[in-house]
């Protein structure tokens, strides 16, 4: 096994197969030549500086022979049209599928069905080289999605890696609501790495909310490139729950006039888990509005990064740009790293960020034992207030409902519903 | 007093003529320009220095020998070439001064262009001054009476020579010769700066200030200010800075250390005025600044910064909150027009436990300039009920020019409080137009909506000060009204 | 003092004065009462000269000088005063300041030297008194953290100062309680001479129960469609804009 750090790509992309999926040569031609002379990140890298990869360097990751199993284990939402990857193979599709939504799901796509969405960094770039599967989903115009789209993906067994590689298009005026979970089963050490490319046209308008909920022992990098062209309007909420390691790439492109941007994020943890927030909104066109908010728990060692970008170009005039980081630390071994950052090129604009760190609110706290609350209860409630807002925005009631049950059983949290 | 309007700031973000580009004719000693251990030994003989202080050079000519310079600001410049400036340049002076009556007549006139003529300043302010043109350090003021009470203020040359146990034990022990690329090459070939020694429970009774001016071309300056506050004391310390107007970029990398002991305050305030380069980004001093600041118990440092100067600048006064209760403050103004960049902001370390941090700063960016702010808010471990509040606004005044926040917040206590706010926005139309319509010119109405925009910061200066910020921004009639 | 003929303004396109002819001479006070939307606020935008309106025909001669000529600050310096409806806080700049500068860049314009520090001040607590505005307030950022009551009485407290020949009050009524509206009034009273003249725009007629108006002008969809004496505006109290609007449809 090698040491040094450059040869710690290499031999990690030794165990991993070559791509399955046919990728276009816009994505492909340079890709190998990029990877072979790079290396993981280190620190010294500004988009890395708080996460290590060393430990998933380390992984020799082997792939597994999957039994088959009840996707609907992992089901969220009662009524959609569903898609489950168990590894490498898709093993659910709904059969029901309404005029108007095209899916092509592994070697159904063709390159010519990939569209042009570069991401520079070495995650991107793995998923290109060694992409298995994944989807390719077109809305045509003017179509409004009648149920969620719901798009499963389970790792299965250790140290399995998955690159699965979607792509997401709605044409213009379509309107969708498309919910993602990424889920782990008998998995440790396991490596995921998804990448999506969204694209919106005008006029059209997309929630999409994520899941993220892998094992407390698993390792899970996901890719969002999101184009958006003049009037659309899109949502992206990012629920992490669990997974060892967890690192979100979210650039949006916002390449047209009068459209709206919303990103959610919420993580909460626990144990040794590490999660890594890294969003960009890129204001390319006027006349646009983006809003961000981002809030997390941090309890025992473990440890949240959150750097936000916001980005307005030259003659990118009457942005306005809202960006909010709140965290609350419940132990001392606990990490926050927070950067929330403004470019602006342009003069008419409105754009502001804040950030707050603190811990619980003992007040909150005291007052509600003063009331005969117990103290672990009373500590859930306060965190479960504080999460609220940024929950709240999960329009789904089945999503919802989920992450609330699931933070019920994770951290003993009890959320009020109010809807 | 004089009329003061808001017409120098309108000059400044308009069309500005940069006033202190005069050169003085003084004769000057400039040794050949390179670096290497060669000139690192001239210029610790020309200074007559101890040994220890000579290989404390060396060793930072090895180290900086092997270093890069640093490229993750948001700048962008034409890199120096090292090997072409000259590492000394000093007024020819047979003699050292007795008195002020000594000093040239034209280093005289030159201070007096500048607007600090020493004898209108100690006569009307009682502010001490050192001048450091070049170089060197060329006169001190006051030394007697600050003398009296045991306060030590005089150039940094002349700490080596008279109290170089407290150089040697304090130099070097906040900025550490291997800190950075500019700050190891400042302890490589700094040429003088200013000392100040403040002994246990003595509250010094006036504003210590330093002016600093670089002359001759082709040169650079590394000056270095070294600043002990021992137990219980206060100080509160203005430098100043000017250079002359030419086309070539001049280097300025100094380096200033601060030293806060138990119960002991130091406020340290800096109205940066370097030649900024013309209105085609042509020449400017490239301002290449390591400041930082060390709190024991108790102890608190507040740095105020106006800057509106330089072509290019790299500038991060810092506070190591290292004993508990202190207290570290950074009140900044930056201004960047035509093709000015400003990459400036602070580190507020947290290491002791209940310190308390406060960051206000305000840019504003005209022109086509760029100007960011980069900030450090760390809390450590045991840094238990450590408190910061960070204020980073920045006014845009032109499309051309771009406004950046780049804080890092890292948090390892659960019991800390951080709250860091930013926005960005262009100077209010509606704002404009009331001022307008009060029959007040638009430059005018700029001049006071910037103002006041930057009051909270300004009103951190001290009064003596206030009158070189004035120069630069303007001044509110209710600050002079009594 | 003015007159306006034939004035036509739009903005963005949208038509929203339609010829609208007034004159107000020195010494009188007019006020111009409509419904919402009628362009009774555009008005007095347009003639303090905010740039978003376009003046697509008419003219406007304020005391022998071409109004649309000049720009914001020259109106302003020429005698033409605002008081904004809703007026505008600029943080860290103090009233005292903000009124010196005006002050004396319009004494500049006039020929005359700056006011003396302690000239200005004696000023401020002459004229604060007048509006009873506390003289902290003065002192204190123009208009931040002021009530909107307080805001409104700062508005006359800067007409006082600057002593306009032409003082535009817009709804200057609108968010007052009935002790603020009676001390704006009687500010308004005392400043009026017959070298000046006021206009009043408002909605309601309660303000003119204070300041007594030698002209009540009807505007509606962009031109005067009634002119009157007091009297007129307790008949819009009683009956509303509806009759207005149906005469001027017949």
């Amino acid at each position: 096994m090698g040491t040094s750090t450059k040869a710690t790509l290499q031999s990690f992309r030794s165990n991993l197969s070559a791509a399955k999926l046919a990728l276009p040569s816009v994505l492909t031609a340079k890709n190998e030549g990029d990877l072979s002379v790079m290396e993981f990140p280190t620190s010294k890298h500004e988009a890395w500086k708080y996460t290590r990869l060393n430990r998933v360097a380390k992984i020799e990751l082997e792939s597994n022979v999957a039994s088959p199993i009840n996707w609907e284990d992992f089901n969220m939402v009662k009524d959609a049209y569903t898609f489950v990857f168990q590894n490498t193979t898709c093993i659910y599709i709904s059969s029901d599928l309404p005029e108007g939504i095209s899916i092509k799901i592994g070697n159904e796509i063709g390159s010519a069905d990939w569209l042009s969405s570069i991401n520079e960094s070495h995650v991107a770039k793995l998923n290109v080289a060694h992409a298995q599967n994944g989807c390719v989903i077109n809305i045509a115009k003017g179509v409004q999605v009648d149920k969620p789209i719901q798009i499963i993906y389970i790792t299965d067994g250790p140290k399995q890696p998955n690159f699965w590689r979607n792509q997401l298009q709605l044409d213009a005026g379509a309107k969708a609501e498309v919910h993602i979970g990424y889920f782990s089963k008998d998995a440790i050490d396991a490596y995921s790495n998804v990448h999506w490319s969204v694209f919106l046209k005008e006029n059209s308008h997309l929630i999409m909310t994520k899941i993220q909920n892998d094992g407390e022992a698993n390792f899970h990098f996901s890719t969002e490139n999101i184009h958006q062209l003049k009037d659309s309007n899109f949502t992206l909420n990012t629920m992490t729950l669990n997974g060892a390691f967890v690192r979100n790439d979210l650039l949006v492109k916002v390449e047209g006039e009068n459209c709206e941007t919303h990103l959610n994020g919420a993580y909460v943890m626990k144990g040794n888990q590490h999660v890594d927030n890294h969003t960009t909104i890129d204001h390319i066109f006027p006349n646009c509005n983006s809003y961000e908010l981002y809030k997390g728990v941090m309890g025992d060692k473990s440890t949240a990064v959150f750097n936000g970008k916001v980005f307005v170009r030259p003659d990118a005039q009457k942005i306005n740009a809202f960006q909010s980081n709140a965290n609350v630390l419940l132990s001392d071994d606990a990490t926050i790293n927070s950067k929330p950052e403004l470019e602006i090129y342009a003069d008419d604009v409105k754009c502001s960020h804040g950030s707050t760190t603190g811990q619980l609110d003992l007040e909150a706290v005291f007052y509600l034992r003063s009331r005969g609350i117990s103290e672990i209860d009373a500590r859930s409630m306060v965190v479960a207030a504080f999460m609220h807002d940024v929950l709240s925005k999960v329009a789904s009631n089945d999503i919802k409902s989920y992450i609330y049950q699931q933070l019920a059983v994770r951290f003993n949290l009890h959320l009020q519903r109010e809807d | 007093m004089a009329n003061y309007t808001e017409d120098e700031l309108a000059e400044e973000l308009k069309n500005q003529e940069y006033k202190f580009g005069f050169v003085s004719d003084i004769d000057t000693d400039t040794i050949p320009i390179g670096l290497n251990e060669d000139i690192v030994r001239l210029i610790s003989s020309k200074k007559e220095e101890p040994q220890w202080l000579l290989d404390y050079r060396l060793n930072a000519l090895e180290l900086w020998s092997t270093m890069n310079e640093p490229s993750w600001a948001h700048v962008k410049y034409k890199k120096p070439d090292f090997q072409a400036i000259a590492y000394y340049s000093a007024p020819k002076q047979t003699k050292k001064y007795e008195s002020w009556d000594d000093v040239d007549p034209e280093m005289k006139a030159t201070m007096t262009k500048l607007g600090i003529s020493m004898e209108e300043q100690q006569r009307l302010t009682g502010v001490a001054v050192d001048f450091v043109m070049d170089s060197v350090s060329v006169a001190t003021s006051f030394k007697e009476k600050l003398g009296e009470l045991g306060i030590i203020f005089c150039s940094f040359s002349e700490a080596v020579q008279n109290h170089p146990d407290l150089v040697q034990k304090y130099m070097g022990t906040v900025v550490p010769t291997q800190d950075n690329f500019y700050a190891t090459l400042n302890a490589a070939v700094f040429t003088d700066g200013s000392f100040c020694y403040i002994p246990k429970g003595v509250r010094c009774p006036m504003e210590l200030s330093t002016y600093f001016r670089i002359n001759a071309g082709g040169t650079g300056q590394f000056e270095r200010t070294l600043v002990i506050a021992d137990e219980g004391s206060y100080v509160s310390y203005l430098e100043g800075c000017t250079a002359p107007q030419r086309d070539e970029n001049q280097l300025h990398a100094a380096v200033v250390e601060l030293i806060a002991l138990e119960n002991a305050e130091i406020k340290y305030s800096t109205v940066q005025n370097w030649y900024p380069g013309d209105k085609n980004g042509l020449g400017g001093i490239f301002n290449f600044v390591t400041k930082r600041g060390v709190c024991e118990k108790n102890a608190k440092i507040s740095w105020t910064q106006v800057e509106t100067g330089s072509a290019v600048t790299w500038k991060y006064p810092s506070c190591i909150l290292k004993g508990d209760n202190s207290v570290g403050e950074f009140y900044s103004v930056a201004v960047t027009n035509n093709y000015q960049q400003a990459d400036t902001g602070t580190k507020m370390i947290h290491l002791g436990k209940n310190t308390k941090s406060t960051i206000i700063s305000k840019g504003i960016s005209a022109g086509k300039s760029q100007n960011s702010y980069r900030g450090l808010v760390q809390i450590q471990k045991n840094a238990h009920n450590a408190r910061n509040f960070s204020q980073c606004d920045s006014l845009l005044m032109s499309s051309e020019c771009g406004a950046h926040t780049f804080p890092y917040i890292e948090c390892k206590n659960s019991s800390a409080k951080i709250e860091h706010e930013a926005t960005t926005s262009k100077i209010g139309e509606d704002q404009l137009f009331y001022c307008k319509q009060r029959g007040i010119s638009e430059e005018k109405a700029i001049g006071l909506i910037v103002n006041g925009y930057c009051k909270e910061v300004l009103n951190q200066l001290p009064m003596e000060f206030a009158v070189e910020a004035q120069k630069l921004l303007t001044i509110s009639l209710e600050g002079s009204v009594g | 003092m003015i007159t306006i003929k034939n004035l036509h303004a739009s903005i963005e396109g949208k038509a929203i004065l339609k010829g609208l002819n007034l004159t107000v001479n020195a010494g009188e006070v007019h006020a111009i009462m409509g419904p919402n939307g009628a362009g009774k606020s555009t008005l007095a935008s347009i003639l303090a000269g905010r740039e978003e309106y376009e003046i697509t025909a008419g003219e406007i001669d304020f005391d022998g000088k071409d109004l649309l000529d000049l720009s914001v600050e020259e109106r302003a310096r020429e005698g033409l005063f605002l008081a904004f409806q809703y007026p505008v806080e600029i943080p860290g700049v103090s009233n005292v300041n903000f009124l010196r500068t005006a002050i004396n860049e319009i004494r500049e314009h006039k020929g005359e030297t700056a006011m003396s520090a302690k000239e200005f001040m004696a000023l401020v607590r002459d004229k604060s008194a007048l509006v009873e505005l506390d003289s902290k307030l003065a002192s204190r950022s123009v208009n931040e953290g002021f009530s909107g009551g307080e805001k409104k009485r700062n508005e006359i407290f800067q007409m006082a100062m600057l002593n306009p020949k032409l003082a535009i009050l817009d709804e200057t009524d609108s968010g007052l309680d009935i002790d603020a509206l009676r001390i704006v009034a009687n500010g308004v009273n005392e400043l009026k001479t017959d070298q000046n003249a006021t206009i009043i725009i408002t909605h309601y007629q309660r303000l003119l129960d204070y300041i007594i108006p030698d002209f009540v002008h009807v505007l509606y969809d962009g031109r005067i469609v009634k002119t009157a004496g007091k009297e007129l505006a307790l008949e819009l109290e009683e009956k509303g804009y509806d009759w207005i609007k149906e005469n001027k449809v017949n």
